[in-house]
């Protein structure tokens, strides 16, 4: 068990990254490129956009990717935790519930703010 | 034995380069590419340390919830709302400098404790591998003699969840997309009551998020046929 059973990862990554040089490259040099304006725009035979272009959004999906990385850790603290479970015993099991149940008190907490619910 | 150190030197300057694309970028879209770049070089880096683990969560945490974070702020924020990254405002500069030597010394006093005292702790490679492997000793080691950082860790956690409650309240939430939509109501054919069909090259050329109204100060709605001109109220309204 050593670095060369990682051997394969980096043979298809030096394979991915050639393979898609190659292609690109190969690609750049052999296609015919004549653009005229009405190539070039996003879209060919439809309506100009008046919209802008960077729409904003709610905020809404801001708090949802931050609850998800909260959550996301705490997931990642589990992982040992399940994996040590018969080593650790009760000991680590209270450790775990009380890990779990401070977050449990934010979960019920933005629940309870309606944070949760998508208007 | 060679070829790690020469694998080593591999990812850590792609990674070094990366991060000076992060810094050096003028499109922050580019910019958070650039970090992904870096922050999988340094899992890789994990990876070649036997730190398996730690590359895995590096790779969920760091590139896959942090650089959703990144993205969703450059998703959020007008461009132009944006502070200005190469503006060059002394202070600004001599903060930044600061803080990365104060970064720098802290990273480089780890190194040279660790270099000068030994290892930390009784974990040898024959113990890890004794035990079954890098995630049972974590595990085994986190569950025990690191009680109280674990528990601070879920109370870091519970502050976050209720910071990130507080920075996106709901009720605000709702006062801002009223603004939004007023702003941003945005009439693809005519305004409300004109009849003359405008032509589309003649509307003014949106000035990315500065969109005047063509017709007057009136609002504009966005319909597609004739009977949802009449009574529509603006967009997103109708859903609630």
């Amino acid at each position: 068990m050593s670095l060369a059973s990682y051997a394969v990862i980096g043979l298809l990554l030096i394979t991915a990254t050639i393979m898609g040089t190659t292609l690109l490259l190969v690609g750049r040099f052999v296609r015919p490129s004549r653009p005229t304006p009405a190539k070039l725009q996003p879209y060919e035979s439809g309506v100009p956009d008046v919209n802008p272009p960077r729409a904003r959004f709610t905020p809404r999906f801001y708090l949802v990717a931050l609850l998800f990385v909260i959550f996301d850790v705490e997931a990642i603290f589990l992982y040992p935790w399940a994996v040590a479970f018969d080593a650790l015993a009760l000991y680590g099991y209270v450790q775990a519930a009380l890990f779990v149940g401070l977050l449990l008190v934010g979960l019920l907490y933005e629940w309870k703010k309606g944070a949760l619910e998508w208007v | 034995m060679a070829i790690e150190v020469l694998i080593f030197y591999l990812l850590a300057g792609v990674a070094i380069a990366a991060a000076a694309g992060v810094v050096l970028a003028r499109n922050p879209v580019h910019s958070a590419v650039s970090l992904v770049l870096s922050f999988i070089n340094v899992a890789a880096i994990y990876v070649v340390l036997r730190a398996e683990f730690l590359a895995v969560a590096q790779i969920i945490v760091y590139t896959g919830a942090i650089i959703v974070l990144v993205l969703f702020v450059l998703m959020l924020v007008q461009q132009q709302d944006l502070p200005e990254f190469h503006g060059g405002r002394p202070l600004r500069r001599a903060v930044g400098f600061l803080l990365g030597l104060a970064l720098l010394a802290e990273v480089a006093a780890a190194i040279l404790t660790r270099s000068l005292r030994g290892a930390p702790g009784s974990w040898t490679p024959e113990a890890v591998a004794a035990v079954g492997g890098n995630i049972q000793a974590i595990g085994r080691e986190l569950y025990s003699a690191y009680m109280l950082p674990i528990q601070a860790t879920a109370l870091l956690l519970l502050a976050a969840t209720i910071g990130a409650l507080f920075l996106a309240r709901p009720e605000l939430v709702e006062e801002r997309l009223a603004v939004a939509r007023r702003l941003f109501t945005i009439s693809l054919a005519h305004p409300r009551g004109v009849d003359t069909l405008q032509p589309v090259a003649e509307l003014p050329a949106p000035q990315d998020g500065q969109l005047k109204p063509a017709g007057g100060d009136r609002s504009l709605v966005m319909a597609r046929t004739a009977e949802e001109f009449t009574e529509q109220p603006a967009w997103g309204e109708s859903r609630r």
